[in-house]
């Protein structure tokens, strides 16, 4: 329950959040907001996983 | 029609045959089990979220928006990363209570008929654009095929086609409540095919129109302008309010809430959704840019909503017609699940509970008239839509219509979190706050819209009123609708008290819910319940759903517990609420099964039921109150795990605990004991522990009882429980425990120890038997050799008397030894009126037969005619043990004598020897088994263990001692046959 809430607050930090004009700013590759997605999609993975066990 | 049209049309419908055939073909099992419910084929089935909006209107929303519209799959990532704290516990509820829609969750939280009605009816309008939405994007594809304006008539054929799939998907099998595996399978085949289709899209973009990757990344440094384009929106525009509209939209929109939680096979499917449903989304979105730039690049001819088409066009007839395919894939199955999910709404908050208030439920058929109740709303929703789309004149695009109904879905998001987290929330503040959210709603999105198609005339605009035209309309109407809701229900809950229902329910769903149950069942038995059932839903579905509720609980239509009723009951509860939903089911088991509120709720019904709340509870208990539920939970093992059985009952007999041992004892399980009666036991386990718990003893040993044919020996101990000081209403109120010793292998490992030591006596005594019997022989060959010559008949006579004679004598001592050896003949418990003198006269006869018993003399002294109850042949043994001892204890010449007289109740036999007694140091352990002073190979150790044994058995006792003059006493006490303390089961079972 614990990392599932650090987890959102990560995501939220991430996408939800003045943090977002960070990659957002102008020369910022095409891709950057495909890859901080899937890394958030790669850790709700493992933390299903860790959970699973 | 013209061929084109006619093409494109028979495309369709024979993709969404494929796609029935896909279903039929799951259902029959055609498709193996693995694939049916592997959890990635879940995951896909989630799919259903990216419809037409996605499919198409995604590159259009890039256009205008930039990455804002990857704010509609990141916000729904973050509702699935949050998966343990909300989808699990949806999820959960959902399969317990059989709630089969968001207005099922709501109507079983808030408690009151009006909820289920606002919530299905807000819901229905709310999704009303996005129905016509999929619509609209159909025919409109068909156009940019076609080059030609679509006829209306495409897009009714389009709507009668779906709602005969429709009800073929979800509306062919009798109750609403069994799961659509072809329909998940489906569902998830068409996602697949979405995804193939726009990557191929995509593909060509990147490989046919951009060039490749390398061409790709040229293109995009000489346009940092498009990247600009992309990028600026989100620091600028609605990207927060979208990623919330699009967090609720995840899982509570119709047809979500229909895949991930009702159509659930497997809970453990969730967690691997939580993260392959996002990563299709990503993959899903991955080529929108590249589709937007190629269709800028090729100048495609059509609105930035369909360059998808108008670039699969640029390819080829081919390719274009798959990506039709595509788009009517995700189109048809957001409006066959939305409907499905729709009509079990409509027909469980609308037209049953007014058919019931007007008691106008059908009484026969009634699943018939629930299917068909159901395949009529699922027409009329769909005609529903295909008469907003023709009403409205939609002059935005896509994503714009879909937005309106993501804001209305947002509108259960705090009534959401006040199911989930605040069990002080009421129904009066549900219904208040979304009765504010959704005027705000109707202001701010819906009276736009009708001013845009004519309906309405004037200029008013909520944005203006508020002085906020300049803002984003999306940020505008979401922060306003939500705060009004937010505020009238935090402000309406506080202000009104939860109904006891709703206290109920806001504990179940936290999972807290460990308040005993109240009263009694006024039904007694399942025939009864049937019978009541039947004057509501008529008596083929009464039947139907008590068997059904039967087998889920493993009961016997003949279960007339308690207990077991109450649970009947909560599962016909469930049952019936996946067949007319929570609010219905429950006013019709209240109505029909009542329980009154007066009556007392039997103890151990109470505890388990406590118990099973506390194992399944989210309940934290702190501090002292955890210490004290671990060592409960200590106690209760040590209880359970007890090797001997253990059976406690109240005063009125009501058993409450009946452990582990006692169930293998008895074979009766203990959930079938406990919340019994004892006189629901049944025989003989009812009328020994009524015996003894009448009876005065505390202890009996070794009861012989007969269970279904086999031989047990038990001891049974009681003790009288206190009650506990401070008595509070429905606490236990004293009782007495019983406890169960089972000592059947013991027993047969006693008999086994006797019969040895019985067998070593007989070898002992085989060279005396040997000799006893040869001395006779020897007369009995010299008399018949004389007998041959004998002439006088008188001689003859006197000698063939001295023959029989000794023939006697080799019979008695023949006799002797066969009743001393046989054990199994008679059983151990076998018992009669032994004559003890008569006993130790053949005792000592066997015993004589030894070489060593010649130069001893042996005395039987004991009074004539005493009689004890008890086994002859286990007493012989002890005489023939004990005379044994004190023959080899004796020198030569000495003499060994048996005494005894009655003394009371009881008799006293003494065996005294004039040997050299026992040394004091081991007087207190000769009766040890395998204890022997004789050297190695001259001793078992077992004679006088078994002579314990068997005095024991018989109720008495056995000392040792010294005598003065020399020599060991051994005194046997026994009780007379009048005491005996020992009586079978059946004397017992009959007082």
């Amino acid at each position: 329950m614990d990392k599932t809430l650090l987890l959102f607050l990560f995501g939220v930090l991430l996408f939800a959040s003045p943090l977002v004009g960070w990659w957002t700013a102008p020369g910022t590759h095409v891709l950057t907001v495909y890859v901080l997605w899937a890394v958030l999609i790669g850790l709700i993975a493992l933390v299903a996983y860790r959970d699973e066990r | 029609m013209n061929v084109e049209l006619a093409i494109l049309y028979a495309v369709g419908v024979a993709y969404l045959a494929l796609l029935f055939f896909i279903a039929h073909a799951t259902e029959r099992g055609w498709v193996p089990e693995g694939i049916v419910r592997h959890p990635l084929v879940y995951a896909l089935s989630l799919g259903v979220y990216a419809t037409s909006w996605s499919y198409y209107g995604s590159v259009g929303f890039a256009q205008e928006q930039g990455y804002n519209f990857l704010s509609i799959y990141l916000g729904v990532t973050l509702a699935f990363a949050l998966t343990p704290v909300i989808l699990s516990p949806i999820l959960r509820l959902v399969r317990d209570y059989q709630l089969t829609s968001l207005a099922d969750l709501f109507a079983f939280r808030y408690r009151h008929q009006f909820t289920g009605l606002l919530v299905t009816v807000f819901m229905l309008v709310g999704i009303l654009p996005y129905i016509a939405l999929q619509i609209k994007a159909v025919t409109e594809s068909v156009a940019v095929l076609t080059r030609e304006a679509p006829p209306h008539l495409l897009a009714l054929g389009f709507c009668a086609t779906l709602s005969l799939f429709a009800i073929l998907f979800g509306a062919r099998h009798i109750t609403p409540r069994e799961k659509h595996e072809g329909l998940v399978v489906a569902i998830a085949f068409e996602s697949a095919v979405k995804l193939i289709a726009l990557l191929m899209v995509g593909a060509f973009a990147l490989f046919g129109i951009m060039g490749g990757p390398q061409a790709l990344g040229e293109w995009i440094l000489a346009h940092p302008e498009a990247m600009e384009a992309l990028y600026a929106p989100v620091r600028e525009g609605s990207w927060m309010t979208l990623m919330l509209l699009a967090f609720a939209a995840g899982f509570l929109l119709p047809r979500q809430f229909h895949m991930i939680f009702v159509e659930n096979m497997d809970p453990r499917a969730l967690r691997v959704a939580a993260w392959a449903f996002p990563l299709f989304l990503l993959l899903l979105n991955l080529p929108i840019p590249l589709i937007l730039w190629a269709g800028q690049a090729a100048q495609v001819g059509t609105a930035p909503d369909y360059y998808v088409l108008g670039l699969s066009v640029e390819q080829g007839y081919g390719w274009a017609l798959f990506t039709f395919i595509g788009g009517v894939s995700a189109a048809s199955a957001m409006m066959i699940v939305t409907t499905l999910a729709l009509a079990a709404m409509c027909l469980n908050h609308l037209i049953l509970p007014a058919r019931y208030q007007n008691q106008a439920l059908p009484r026969h058929n009634l699943y018939t008239w629930l299917l068909w109740g159901r395949r009529i709303l699922i027409v009329l929703i769909i005609a529903m839509g295909y008469v907003f789309y023709r009403l409205m004149e939609f002059h935005q695009g896509l994503v714009q219509i879909g937005l309106i109904s993501f804001v209305a879905v947002a509108q259960f998001l705090p009534g959401l979190a006040g199911l989930l987290f605040w069990p002080r929330a009421t129904h009066v503040g549900f219904i208040a706050g979304l009765i504010g959210g959704i005027t705000v709603w109707v202001l701010a999105l819906i009276v736009p819209l009708l001013q845009q198609s004519g309906f309405i005339q004037n200029e008013f605009s909520m944005q203006a009123l508020f002085n906020a035209e300049g803002q984003d309309r999306w940020a505008f109407s979401t922060f306003w609708s939500l705060a009004a809701n937010s505020v009238l229900f935090v402000l309406f809950s506080l202000l009104t008290r939860p109904s006891p229902e709703e206290h109920e329910a806001a504990l179940a769903c936290r999972m807290e819910q460990v308040e005993p149950p109240r009263g009694q069942l006024e039904v007694q038995s399942v025939k009864h319940f049937e019978e009541q059932l039947a004057q509501t839903v008529g008596p083929q579905t009464a039947s139907l759903e008590v068997s059904r509720a039967l087998a889920d609980l493993g009961l016997k239509p003949t279960e007339t517990s308690a207990g077991e009723l109450r649970r009947l009951r909560e599962r016909l509860e469930r049952n019936l609420s996946g067949l007319m939903g929570p609010l219905l089911s429950r006013m019709i088991v209240d109505d029909r099964l009542r329980v009154d509120p007066h009556t007392k709720v039997a103890i151990a019904d109470s505890l388990r039921f406590v118990e099973e709340q506390l194992e399944h509870s989210n309940i934290r208990l702190q501090g002292l109150a955890a210490e004290l539920d671990t060592l409960r939970r200590y106690h209760r093992q040590v209880l359970h795990e007890l090797p001997l059985g253990v059976c406690s009952l109240t005063p009125d007999r009501e058993i409450i605990i009946w452990n582990t041992a006692m169930s293998l004892i008895s074979g009766i399980p203990s959930q079938q004991a406990s919340g019994r009666r004892l006189r629901q036991l049944g025989e003989p386990w009812h009328g020994i522990l009524r015996a003894f718990l009448r009876g005065d003893d505390r202890h009996l040993y070794k009861l012989h009882i007969n269970i279904h044919g086999a031989s047990r020996w038990i001891n049974l101990h009681k003790s009288a429980i206190e009650a506990p000081g401070t008595l509070t209403p429905g606490a236990l109120a004293g009782g007495t425990v019983i406890l169960v010793e089972d000592l059947t292998e013991l027993h047969s490992l006693e008999s086994e120890v006797a019969h040895n030591d019985r067998l070593a006596s007989i070898g002992r005594l085989a060279a005396g038997v040997a000799h006893e019997i040869g001395n006779p022989l020897t007369g009995i060959a010299s008399l018949a050799q004389n007998l041959k010559y004998e002439q006088d008949d008188t001689e003859r006579e006197f000698t063939a008397q001295q023959i029989l004679e000794q023939t006697r004598r080799i019979n008695d001592i023949v006799q002797s030894l066969v009743t001393f050896s046989h054990t199994g003949e008679l059983p151990d418990t076998a018992r009669t009126t032994v004559d003890l003198h008569a006993c130790v006269d053949e005792a000592i006869q066997l015993v004589q037969l030894s070489e060593s018993a010649r130069e001893r003399s042996c005395e039987n002294l004991l009074t004539e005619g005493i009689r004890i109850w008890g086994n002859y042949q286990r007493l012989l043994q002890v005489f023939v043990n004990l005379l044994n001892n004190a023959i080899q204890a004796s020198r030569p010449g000495d003499r060994v004598r048996v005494a005894g007289e009655p003394r009371g109740d009881f008799v006293e036999v003494q065996v005294e020897d004039e040997g050299g007694g026992i040394p004091e140091s081991l007087l207190d352990r000769v009766f040890e088994p395998f204890f022997t002073t004789k050297p190695p190979g001259e001793g078992t150790g077992l004679g006088l263990s078994v002579v314990y044994s068997i005095i024991q058995d018989h109720g008495g006792a056995v000392y040792v001692e010294n005598l003065p003059a020399g020599g060991a006493r051994f005194t046997l006490r026994l009780p007379m046959e009048d005491a005996a303390p020992l009586q079978d089961a059946q004397e017992i079972m009959a007082t």
